[in-house]
């Protein structure tokens, strides 16, 4: 699987400081390969969803779509004020099937936004829709992006990003770990459905929010949808395109005059090593072995409080008490000493 | 110095001895008078619904319990589970004595949880899997209150007394989590952590050979080709050891815990108590999960007493805990440097507390009690003397001014503020009322036409100095 696209976008807003991670990212390399091609070996772990979830997700979602759309009309309905039976869908999987389709689906997107600004009527539901995104100076630096449906808000006059996901709501509450990675994505669809409205000159009625379509306790079933309002994904995304453009000039830099391949730079690239890598990218394994002996290797309370730098042998030295080499040193060894008191590593000192 | 260095020396301790380090002096978990369950799941991917449960008592071969087909509207399959635990909760409740529920992790339990959500109120199940699942959904519930003493997450258990020398979010997966308790000489279980959370990443799953072959297998299974009986076969004797694997698991976390081998706060039996009184009431009630204000705002209450016990009961019983709470100002080491009782072993009863403790937490009108208890009351006043000369707090005492209890002159101890003042009586009865007359501000989605209100002409500062007082 390569590495580009919303998740790209996701993972750096993630963790913005690493600049490997933006590098893997803006070389939108295929993850798999470029381990092999880092550390010689095959990947050791579990890599991609599953089958098995693969295969839920398209049936939660293909329940939803169904019977032109019914359960989503029925569920996502209400919360815009739209009537369900004659709510008018168009579902691009159905128009433009199949694969490589992002142009021909963009295309009849832009001419519904043309209809949206000239104040002709639009359809009310937009099933798997494509927008572009730009993310860099050229104008071939751009994204598509696919949000599962666009639902039309006759307030605002403007289509609201909507995210369908197999997650299961119980007594109304999402798990947090599912939540943040789709709130990051609607963040994506967001900023490419501002871009795309910016087109017809209707970018000011697009609004951080989009809609949440998860299933209940009792099957594939949909919970009622909620709607969020998403600034701080928003302005996370922002800042992972700017990371990722200068990131993208940066190996410019770095790659002449031979055109070396991103394996060869990465020991020129800062790395961030924090405890969300764990899970999320494919290189985790390698920066933890980077970071052997220093804090940020035992998580991110100790990194925070010691300065991921900070080495850990010095510290246990202090700890044994050893003598501090300067004024910082005296006070930390202090802290330090007295912690391993407390909690009988040290013995107390009268 | 900040509480949080505890933690963390703790933690680089663990990364260089290459072993689990302890962070409490005294165990959460009181013993418990009844023989544990244990309950074991395997989950379906992306979702918590299970497809294998290992269950049984613990210290017993367990009975294993699968589907082939866990999506579909057949649930005959968790009969023998929904009677075993039936049965061993009756005994419980027979008995009045807490019931202790183990699972090995938190998934293991969010699926146990779910079993309630999908069965308890379901028309279509039978009477045992929805009594069942109201029995699953009241554990879940119980283990909601800080301090419960019936559900038992091995490994939120394992990490609540010691830290391991890898990262945080490593540690939620229990088999590596148990490397770091489990050694083995010549073996470093930074390296053995990470090959367990590479072999089998998610918790409560099979693993993604296992979980492909299935996936594989189910279509074949619900077909009508003749190797469907056999497809049927080879799915329910994977889930089965998946299940018996998670039951290992959980074996070998509870083994681990035994090993850290704390002694139990004497205080727990309050803790038991009061768990073995929710859940004792909740198994026979089937209650519903409170949804108005007036039954959110008393589970609300109800967290908060918990919480507030609990940290009572830690701050004075776990050295640890109390020097945590120290380093917040919550606690306090003092002289008592002058006593004003005019009367002997009666109030009042005036103590000065001089201090020389530079964080403090305290103010005027706040309670403390000595650690044992036999001494509580409120500050009405805190005096910083001359630099370097520590602070003075005068403290009028409620409780303990019999001259055998009452703190002697000169005496030095430590005084918290984790005295409890139980409302939860008083809150009953004003939720009560709150839900009978379910006033619009609270109950309507409208607000009610403003009234013109009259106000008291008493001085309502005066009326909040003598509430202070209470």
């Amino acid at each position: 699987m390569s590495l580009s696209g919303a998740r790209g976008l996701v993972l750096i807003s993630r963790n913005p400081s690493c600049e490997t991670q933006a590098a893997m990212v803006a070389d939108r390399v295929h993850e798999l390969r470029f381990y092999e091609s880092v550390t010689g070996e095959t990947f050791p772990g579990e890599y991609g969803e599953r089958i098995s979830a693969r295969r839920r997700g398209a049936k939660f979602e293909s329940n939803l779509t169904q019977n032109n759309a019914a359960l989503l009309r029925q569920a996502v309905a209400p919360i815009y004020g739209l009537d369900p039976d004659t709510m008018v869908v168009r579902n691009f999987d159905d128009e433009v099937p199949g694969q490589m389709v992002n142009a021909a689906r963009l295309s009849r997107v832009r001419t519904i936004f043309k209809d949206l600004a000239s104040n002709k009527p639009v359809p009310e539901l937009l099933i798997q829709p494509r927008l572009r995104l730009s993310i860099g100076p050229q104008p071939t630096d751009f994204i598509h992006i696919s949000p599962d449906f666009m639902v039309f808000d006759p307030v605002a006059q403007m289509y609201v990003p909507g995210e369908e996901k197999s997650f299961i709501v119980r007594d109304g509450v999402g798990d947090p770990g599912d939540l943040d990675p789709t709130r990051r994505q609607a963040g994506v669809q967001i900023l490419a459905l501002r871009h795309e409205a910016g087109r017809v000159g209707l970018a000011d009625r697009v609004t951080n929010r989009a809609v949440f379509v998860f299933s209940t306790p009792q099957g594939l079933a949909p919970y009622a949808p909620f709607q969020e309002i998403l600034d701080a994904p928003v302005r996370e995304i922002t800042r992972a395109i700017q990371v990722l453009n200068t990131t993208a000039q940066r190996l410019k830099g770095l790659r002449e005059p031979d055109n070396a391949p991103l394996a060869m730079l990465l020991d020129d690239l800062k790395f961030n090593f924090q405890e969300s890598c764990v899970g999320s990218c494919v290189l985790a394994g390698v920066c933890k072995k980077r970071s052997a002996n220093r804090a940020l290797l035992l998580g991110d309370a100790v990194s925070d409080l010691l300065g991921p730098e900070a080495e850990l042998s010095r510290i246990i030295e202090l700890i044994d008490g050893a003598k501090p080499r300067n004024a910082y040193e005296a006070r930390l060894a202090e802290k330090l000493v007295d912690a391993a008191e407390h909690i009988g590593l040290r013995r107390r000192v009268a | 110095m900040t509480t949080e260095y505890i933690e963390i020396v703790a933690r680089i301790y663990a990364h260089k001895e290459k072993r689990a380090v302890p962070i409490r002096a005294t165990s959460a978990l009181a013993p418990s008078p009844m023989p544990a369950f244990g309950i074991a799941p395997v989950r379906v991917v992306s979702e918590q619904r299970a497809q294998a449960i290992a269950y049984g008592l613990m210290g017993k071969a367990p009975d294993v319990v699968v589907s082939w087909h866990p999506l579909g509207r057949e649930s005959a399959w968790l009969e023998p589970f929904a009677k075993a635990l039936d049965d061993y909760l009756s005994l419980c409740s027979l008995q009045a004595k807490p019931p202790r529920i183990w699972v090995p992790h938190g998934s293991a339990l969010e699926v146990v949880d779910l079993l309630g959500h999908r069965y308890r109120r379901n028309k279509k199940a039978t009477d045992s899997l929805r009594c069942m699942g109201a029995q699953c959904r009241a554990l879940g519930v119980e283990y909601t209150f800080a301090g419960q003493q019936v559900v038992v997450v091995a490994s939120e258990l394992l990490l609540a007394h010691a830290v391991t020398g890898q990262q945080p979010i490593e540690d939620r997966h229990l088999g590596a989590l148990l490397a770091w308790f489990e050694l083995e000489p010549d073996v470093d279980p930074a390296d053995e952590a990470d090959r367990r959370a590479l072999e089998s990443p998610a918790a409560a799953m099979l693993t993604r050979k296992e979980d492909d072959r299935v996936e594989h297998l189910r279509k074949i299974a619900k077909s009508r080709k003749p190797e469907a009986e056999d497809a049927r076969s080879e799915i329910e004797a994977i889930l089965r050891r998946g299940a018996l694997r998670e039951w290992d698991l959980l074996l070998r976390a509870r083994r681990a815990f035994a090993r850290i081998e704390l002694p139990p706060d004497p205080e727990l039996g309050h803790l038991m108590r009061a768990s073995r009184e929710r859940i004792l009431y909740a198994l026979q009630r089937d209650l519903s999960n409170p949804s108005q204000p007036h039954s959110l705002s008393r589970r609300l209450d109800t967290y908060e007493h918990a919480i507030e016990v609990l940290e009572d009961i830690e701050i004075r019983k776990d050295d640890i805990f109390n020097e945590k709470a120290r380093q917040k100002g919550r606690v306090f080491f003092a002289e008592v440097v002058d006593v004003d009782q005019p009367i002997s072993s009666r109030r009042p009863c005036t103590l000065t507390l001089h201090t020389f403790q530079d964080v403090l937490r305290i103010r005027p009108g706040q309670a403390f009690q000595t650690l044992d208890r036999r001494a509580q009351g409120r500050v009405l006043d805190v005096r910083n003397g001359e630099p370097g000369e520590g602070t003075f707090i005068i403290l009028s005492l409620k409780h303990g001014v019999k001259k055998s209890t009452r703190p002697k002159l000169n005496s030095l101890e430590d005084w918290t503020d984790t005295v409890i003042i139980d409302t939860q009586y008083r809150k009953h009865q004003i939720y009560t009322a709150m839900g009978r007359d379910k006033h619009p501000l609270i109950y309507s989605t409208n607000l009610p036409p403003s009234a013109p209100r009259a106000l008291s002409d008493k001085d309502l500062m005066a009326i909040a100095d003598v509430l202070k007082r209470v």
